[in-house]
C-alpha cells in the first residue's frame, strides 16, 4: 500500500488542553473521589510550614536585634517545628498520593485499553499517523496519572508563592515587581518544552527504526536469519546510527533549552540582587527585614522555579497525554455510532455487495473498485486472485473491520453499516494467515474463539478435532493446560504449522456462525491434514439451516475448485465469478491460473 | 508502578554502584560534567546561607556591604542557573546511558554464534528487563529518571554540607540532627521500596498483566481481538492481575503507624532542642545575628538528608544495568558454539551427509533420532513430512544454529564443526518460514550487508519482484514513503535475498516453504527461476506442495525423526508408500475429465 504523495491527514487536531485536563480530573474523581480529595488537601497543607520559614527567620532576627529572648525562642521553636512538620506532611502526603495513583492507574490503563480494544475498526492499529499518535498512550499510560500529581504540586507551589509574595510585600510593595522579572523564566519554560517535543516527534521514525533493529537483534525468531546472513554486527552498527540520528537533534534542543532557561534565571537573579540593594540602601530597612527579603527572595526563586518547572512538565508531558486521551475518547465515540438494526438470525438469500469500493484511510489507491456480487446463503465461496488483488481487504470489509469508502454490503436486506459491529462479529468465525499466537494455556488459545465457552472442555476438544489439531495437543505433557510460548514458565514452543492448526481450531470454536472466514489458513499445513480438513468442513458447512456462508481465500486450486462459487479478483476489480466448471468454460483468467498449477501435478 | 519513596539503602548494594560505574563508560565527558554540577549544586545552598549571615552581620555592624553583596549575588545567580543546565545534562546522560546499555545488549545477543541464549527460559526474565527498561513501562525512561536521581543526591550532599557547617558551631548538634534525619530513612525502610517484588507471584502477575495489556492495545492481535470479541475478556484479565499486583505492593510498602510516630517524635525533639539551644545562644549574645542566621539555616538545611539519598528512580535505573551485565557472560556461555579453522570455501564438492544425527531441544524428546541422509553436492533434495517431523530442525542444524547431541553432519567427509563457522555460514543461505522482515529499504532487505545494485536488481528480477518497489523504498508503513508488502510479496523479497546470496558465492540453499504464500502463477514461475538461479548449488527444499516437491532431484520423506523414503519422484511413486499416499491426496482434486485436461495442457 503506497501512501499518496500528499496523504490527506486522517487525524483531526488534538482537543484543547484545559478541557482535556478537566476531563481527566473528572475521570480520576469518578474512580477515587476520597483519595483524590485527601491527596489534594495534604499536598496543599504540606506547602505551609515550608513557606513560613522566612517569617520565622525574620522574627528571630527581630528578637536578636531588639533583645527579646521570648521572641527569639518562640521563632526558634517555630523553625524546628516547621522543619519537622514539612517532613511529616510530605511523607504522609506522598504515601496518600501514591495510593491514589496506584489505584487510579489501574482505572486509567483499563480505560485506555478498553478504548483502543473496543474501537470497531482497524484504522488506529494500521495507519502510521494513528500509530504515532497513540504510541504514547499505548506505552506510557503513567503520563496520565502523573498529571494529577503534577497538578497537585503545581497548586502547592502556587500557594507557597502567594505566601512568600505576601511576606515580601509586607516589607515594601515594590518588591512584588520581582515577579515581573520572573516572566522570562515562565516564557522559556512554556516555549522550550514545545521545541523539545517537536524534536521528539520529528525523531519518531528513526526512533522506531532503532527500536525495530534492536528487537530484530535481540529476539529468537529473526535470530536464525541474523546468523545465517551474518548481519549481527551490521544490525548493531545500524541501530546505533539510527539512534544517533534520533538523539542528536533532541540533545541539541535540550542544550538550547538549558541555555535559554539559564539566561532567564540569570535575569531573575540579577533582579533579586537589585531588590536586596533596594531594601538595604534604598529604603534603609532594618537588618531583620533585610533578612526576610534575603530568605523569602531565595525561597521565591525556588518556588518560581518549581512552579514553572512543574507547569513545564505539565504542559510538555503530562498534559500532552491527557490531550491524546481526550482525542482517543472522541475518536472512539465517533466510530461507535451504534447500529440501529439487528443481525438477522439466519441468512436466507445471502450477503450482497453493492458497488463496493475501498481505499485505506489516508491513501488514494483504490484497493477494491466497484465490486457488486451476491454470496448465496449456505454456499462455500472461494476468493482467488494474485497477491495484492484485495482478497484480504474484502474479508476485512465483510467482517466490518473497515467500512467501504463507497457502496454498501447487505446481510439479506439489512445494511451491514447499520448493524452494531460486535453483534455482527459474534456471528463470525474464522482464521487468518496472519493469525496471532495467543500465548496462554492450549485451552485458552483455542477457547478464545468463543469466550463464553472458554472453560468448557467439550467445545474446545471438538474445535481441536475439527481443525485436525488433536495431534498437536496430544504431544503436550499437560494436555490442554500446557502453557504455550517458550518465554513463559514451563511454556512450550510450537512450530509455525502447529500454531496455525491451533489458530484454525480457534476459528472453529463457534458452532453457529453466519460467516466462516478462512483466509489462507493452511499455507503451512501438510497434505494429509489439509485434505482431511477441507473434506470435513466442506461437508459440514454446506446447506446449514442458518444459511452459513464459508469464505475461503486460497491460492490452491485443488481446494478452490471444491467451492460452490468462485470469485476471481484481478487488480482490485471483480474479474469473473461462478462455479469451477463455468469459469473453466469461460476461458478467462481463472482457467489460466488453474492450468498453471494443475499442470505441475500431471 | 513507580514508587515515590526516597531511600538510603546500605551502601554495600552493588547494583547502584554498577549503575554509577556505567555512566562514564556511556559518555565520559558528560558523566564528569554531571557529577561536577551535581556537587556544586549540593554546596551552593550552604554557601548562600553563609553569604546571608555575613551580609546581615555587616549590615548590623554598619560595615561596607559591596563585596558581600557581590558574593551573595553571584552565589544566588549560579544557584539558579545550574538547575536547568543540570536538567539537560541529566536527560542527555540518561539517553546516552540507555543507548550504551542497548548497544551492549544487542552485542550480547548477536555475537554468540548459536541460538540457545535467545531461547533459554533461564535468561528470559533478565532479557525482558534489559530489553524494555527504557520504554517507560515499569518506570520512567532513563532520560527522566536521571533527573530524579540527581535531585536525591544533590539534597543529600546539601544536607551533609549543612551539617558540616553546623558542626563548626557545635559538633553534637550536627551529630544529633544528622542522626535524627538519617533515622527516618531507617525507621521507614520497610515502606521505602518494595523488597519482595521479585517473587514468582509478583512476576507472574506482572507478566500476565503486561501481556493482557499488549493484547488489548497493540496491532498484531487486533484482528482476532475484534473478530472473537475478546476486548472485555482481555481487560478483565488485565484488571484482576493489576489489582492483585497493587495489593501486594501496597501491603508490602504501606506506612506503619508506629515507625512514623517514632520518626516524628525523634525529629521534632531533636529539632526543638537544637533550635532552642541556638536561640538561647543568640538571645544571650554568645553568637551574633550573622552567625545565628548561618547556623539556623544550616540546622534547617540538615533536614535535606531526610529527603535526599538514592532516589526510588535509581532502583529502576540500576536494575537493567545489572541485568545487562549479568546477561553478557550468561549469553556468551549459552550461545557458544565451537568453531574450527578449516576454510569452507567452495564446499561441498562431493556431498553433505547427516551421519547418525540425534538432536533434541532442551527438555523435549528428540526431533531427529539416529538420522542418516546423504545429499550429493550440486543436487536438489526435497524434504516432505508431517508438521513437527523435524524438517525445519534439519535446516537449522545445517546452518549450524545448533549442534547435534550425537552423530555429525559431514561436509565432504569432514565434521562441519571443524570448519570456520563464519566461513561455513557464508556458504549457506536460507529462507525460513518466519524469515526476517527488515524495516529498511528494499535494497537492504535483498542484500543486507553490501553489494552492488546490479546484484540486487537481478536477484529481484529472478524472484519476479522487479516491479515491487524502488530500491530505496522502506518496506514498512510508518516511515516516510514506506510501503507495506503482502505476505506473498515479502516471500519474493526473501527469495531475492537467497538468490543474491548465491550470486555472492553461497553454495548451499535451504528453502523452508519458500512459496507457501505465493499465488499460483507466482509459484510455478518463481520456482523455475529459482532452480535456474541455484542450478549449481546444493539445494534443500522443504515444502508441502507436491507440485513443487516433484521438481527436486531427490525427495526424502521424514517421519518420527528418520528418513523413511528416499528417491526421485518417479521412484517414490513406484514405491507405493507414504509419498505416493500424500501426493495422490493432493493431486486427486486435479484429476479432471479428459476434455478439460486438454485445455490446460496447451496453457501450461
Amino acid at each position: 500500500m503506497k501512501l499518496s504523495p500528499e496523504p490527506q491527514s486522517a487525524l483531526g487536531p488534538l482537543p484543547p488542553a484545559l478541557s482535556s485536563m478537566w476531563r481527566l480530573c473528572k475521570l480520576g474523581y469518578g474512580h477515587e473521589p476520597g483519595l483524590m480529595i485527601t491527596s489534594l488537601v495534604l499536598s496543599q497543607l504540606s506547602a505551609l510550614p515550608d513557606a513560613l520559614l522566612a517569617l520565622w527567620l525574620m522574627l528571630l532576627g527581630q528578637g536578636v536585634v531588639q533583645h527579646r529572648p521570648t521572641l527569639v525562642h518562640g521563632s526558634a521553636i517555630g523553625l524546628g517545628l516547621s522543619a519537622a512538620g514539612t517532613w511529616f506532611l510530605r511523607t504522609v502526603s506522598t504515601r496518600v498520593q501514591r495510593r491514589f495513583r496506584d489505584k487510579v492507574t489501574i482505572a486509567l490503563e483499563s480505560h485506555v485499553a478498553r478504548l483502543q480494544a473496543s474501537i470497531g475498526t482497524l484504522t488506529h492499529q494500521e495507519h502510521p499517523e494513528f500509530i504515532d499518535r497513540l504510541s504514547m498512550l499505548r506505552n506510557q499510560v503513567f503520563v496520565l496519572d502523573h498529571m494529577y500529581m503534577s497538578l497537585f504540586s503545581t497548586l502547592g507551589w502556587i500557594l507557597r508563592l502567594a505566601i512568600t509574595m505576601a511576606l515580601l510585600a509586607s516589607v515594601h510593595p515594590a518588591l512584588l515587581l520581582l515577579l515581573v522579572f520572573a516572566i522570562p523564566t515562565m516564557w522559556t519554560s512554556s516555549w522550550r518544552p514545545a521545541v523539545e517535543r517537536i524534536a521528539q516527534e520529528k525523531g519518531a521514525q528513526t526512533g522506531r527504526l532503532a527500536r525495530h533493529l534492536f528487537a530484530t537483534a535481540t529476539t529468537a525468531g529473526p535470530g536464525k536469519d541474523v546468523r545465517v546472513a551474518g548481519i549481527g554486527d551490521h544490525l548493531l552498527v545500524e541501530r546505533r546510527k539510527a539512534w544517533e540520528r534520533w538523539y542528536t537533534p533532541i540533545a541539541a534542543a535540550r542544550s538550547g533549552s538549558a541555555l535559554w532557561h539559564a539566561l532567564a534565571w540569570a535575569i531573575f537573579g540579577t533582579a533579586y540582587v537589585g531588590a536586596v540593594v533596594f531594601v538595604t540602601w534604598g529604603i534603609k530597612a532594618p537588618a531583620a527585614q533585610v533578612l526576610l527579603v534575603l530568605a523569602a527572595g531565595a525561597r521565591l526563586s525556588a518556588y518560581i522555579g518549581a512552579t514553572v518547572g512543574e507547569i513545564g512538565f505539565l504542559r510538555g508531558f503530562w498534559m500532552d497525554g491527557s490531550r491524546r486521551l481526550a482525542w482517543l475518547e472522541d475518536y472512539a465515540a465517533s466510530i461507535a455510532r451504534s447500529g440501529d438494526l439487528k443481525v438477522p438470525a439466519a441468512l436466507n438469500h445471502g450477503i450482497r455487495l453493492d458497488g463496493v469500493s475501498f481505499a485505506y484511510p489516508g491513501t488514494s489507491r483504490q484497493v477494491l473498485q466497484d465490486i457488486s456480487l451476491t454470496l448465496p446463503a449456505g454456499a462455500v465461496v472461494a476468493i482467488v486472485g494474485e497477491n495484492g488483488a484485495g482478497k484480504t481487504t474484502l474479508v476485512k470489509l465483510l467482517s466490518k473491520l473497515y467500512e467501504p469508502s463507497s457502496g454498501a454490503i447487505f446481510l439479506d436486506e439489512t445494511p451491514l453499516a447499520r448493524v452494531p459491529a460486535e453483534q455482527w462479529r459474534a456471528r463470525l468465525a474464522g482464521a487468518f494467515q496472519d493469525f496471532f499466537r495467543f500465548e496462554f494455556s492450549a485451552r485458552y488459545t483455542v477457547g478464545l474463539g468463543d469466550v463464553p465457552r472458554l472453560e468448557d472442555e467439550q467445545p474446545v476438544t471438538a474445535a481441536i478435532d475439527r481443525a485436525g489439531a488433536a495431534d498437536v495437543v496430544a504431544r503436550f505433557s499437560s494436555g490442554l493446560d500446557t502453557q504455550l510460548g517458550s518465554t513463559w514458565p514451563n511454556g512450550v514452543e510450537l512450530s509455525f504449522g502447529q500454531w496455525q492448526k491451533l489458530a484454525l481450531a480457534r476459528g472453529f470454536m463457534r458452532d453457529d456462525p453466519l460467516l466462516l472466514i478462512l483466509d489462507e489458513p493452511t499455507a503451512a499445513l501438510d497434505a494429509e491434514t489439509e485434505h482431511a480438513l477441507f473434506e470435513r468442513y466442506a461437508a459440514a458447512a454446506r446447506h446449514r439451516a442458518n444459511g452459513r456462508i464459508t469464505i475461503l481465500v486460497s491460492h490452491r486450486f485443488s481446494t478452490v475448485r471444491m467451492a460452490d462459487l468462485i470469485v476471481v479478483l484481478d487488480g482490485s476489480r471483480l474479474a469473473e465469478f461462478g462455479t469451477h466448471e463455468r469459469l473453466m468454460a469461460q476461458r478467462g483468467p481463472y482457467l489460466e491460473l488453474y492450468g498453471i498449477q494443475a499442470a505441475s501435478y500431471r | 508502578m513507580w514508587q515515590n519513596a526516597v531511600v538510603l539503602p546500605a551502601l554495600t548494594v552493588r547494583k547502584e554502584w554498577q549503575f554509577f560505574a556505567v555512566l562514564p563508560k556511556a559518555d565520559g565527558k558528560l558523566a564528569f560534567l554531571w557529577w561536577a554540577v551535581l556537587l556544586l549544586r549540593g554546596i551552593l545552598p550552604s554557601l548562600f546561607a553563609i553569604a546571608m549571615g555575613v551580609l546581615v552581620n555587616a549590615l548590623q555592624m554598619g560595615q561596607p556591604l559591596g563585596g558581600w553583596l557581590v558574593f551573595a549575588g553571584a552565589t544566588f545567580i549560579l544557584l539558579q542557573v545550574l538547575g536547568p543546565i543540570h536538567q539537560s545534562l541529566s536527560a542527555n546522560l540518561g539517553d546516552r546511558t540507555a543507548a550504551w546499555l542497548y548497544d551492549r545488549l544487542t552485542a550480547a545477543c548477536v555475537r554468540p554464534p548459536g541460538m540457545a541464549h535467545l531461547e533459554d527460559p533461564a535468561l528470559t526474565s533478565d532479557l525482558t528487563v534489559a530489553r524494555d527498561f527504557d520504554l517507560g513501562m515499569t518506570g520512567p525512561p532513563l532520560s527522566i529518571s536521571m533527573d530524579f536521581i540527581a535531585s536525591g543526591i544533590v539534597e543529600m550532599i546539601g544536607g551533609v554540607v549543612a551539617a558540616l557547617i553546623l558542626a563548626v558551631y557545635s559538633w553534637w548538634m550536627a551529630i544529633l540532627l544528622t542522626g535524627a534525619w538519617l533515622a527516618t530513612h531507617w525507621l521507614l525502610r520497610e515502606s521505602g521500596i518494595w523488597r519482595d517484588r521479585n517473587t514468582e507471584e509478583v512476576r507472574a502477575a506482572q507478566r500476565d498483566a503486561d501481556y493482557a495489556y499488549r493484547l488489548a492495545v497493540d496491532p498484531p492481535a487486533s484482528k482476532e481481538l475484534r473478530l472473537f470479541g475478546l476486548a472485555q475478556w482481555t481487560l478483565d484479565r488485565f484488571i484482576s492481575r493489576r489489582t492483585h499486583l497493587h495489593d501486594l505492593q501496597y501491603e508490602a510498602t504501606k506506612l506503619r503507624e508506629r515507625p512514623v510516630l517514632w520518626s516524628m517524635l525523634l525529629v521534632a525533639g531533636a529539632n526543638v532542642l537544637v533550635f532552642w539551644m541556638l536561640a538561647t545562644a543568640a538571645a544571650g549574645g554568645t553568637i551574633g545575628l550573622g552567625q545565628a542566621v548561618v547556623y539556623v539555616q544550616s540546622a534547617i538545611g540538615v533536614s535535606m538528608i531526610a529527603f535526599g539519598g538514592f532516589s526510588w528512580a535509581l532502583d529502576g535505573a540500576a536494575a537493567p544495568v545489572a541485568a545487562v551485565l549479568r546477561l553478557e557472560p550468561a549469553m556468551r556461555r549459552a550461545g557458544a558454539l565451537p568453531s574450527g579453522h578449516r576454510p569452507a570455501e567452495s564446499l561441498p564438492s562431493q556431498e553433505i551427509r547427516f551421519r547418525d544425527v540425534t538432536f533434541a531441544y532442551p527438555g523435549a524428546p528428540p526431533v531427529l533420532d539416529h538420522f542418516d541422509l546423504t545429499i550429493p553436492a550440486g543436487t536438489s533434495l526435497a524434504i516432505v513430512g508431517q508438521n513437527g517431523a523435524g524438517k525445519t530442525t534439519l535446516a537449522k542444524l545445517l546452518c549450524r544454529l545448533y549442534d547435534p547431541q550425537a552423530g555429525a553432519i559431514e561436509i565432504d567427509g569432514v565434521d562441519v564443526r571443524e570448519f570456520d563457522l563464519a566461513g561455513w555460514r557464508n556458504r549457506v543461505t536460507a529462507i525460513f518460514q518466519d524469515f526476517i522482515r527488515l524495516e529498511l529499504p528494499l535494497r537492504d532487505n535483498v542484500s543486507p550487508l553490501s553489494g552492488s545494485d546490479d546484484v540486487v536488481v537481478s536477484a529481484l528480477e529472478a524472484a519476479g519482484a522487479s516491479q515491487l518497489a524502488s530500491l530505496d523504498t522502506i518496506l514498512a508503513r510508518g516511515y516516510t514513503g514506506g510501503t507495506d508488502l503482502s505476505g506473498g510479496q515479502w516471500q519474493r523479497v526473501a527469495l531475492a535475498r537467497a538468490i543474491a546470496a548465491v550470486s555472492r558465492g553461497a553454495g548451499v540453499v535451504l528453502l523452508d516453504e519458500p512459496t507457501a504464500q505465493l499465488d499460483v502463477r507466482g509459484e510455478a514461475e518463481i520456482f523455475d527461476r529459482l532452480l535456474a538461479a541455484t542450478r549449481h548449488c546444493t539445494t534443500i527444499l522443504i515444502s508441502h506442495r507436491f507440485s513443487t516437491v516433484r521438481q527436486a532431484d531427490r525427495i526424502c520423506v521424514l517421519e518420527n525423526g528418520r528418513a523413511v523414503e528416499l528417491g526421485t519422484h518417479d521412484e517414490l511413486m513406484g514405491l507405493n508408500g507414504r509419498y505416493r499416499t500424500m501426493f495422490d491426496l493432493q493431486a486427486q482434486r486435479f484429476h479432471v475429465p479428459e476434455e478439460e485436461g486438454g485445455t490446460y495442457e496447451t496453457l501450461a
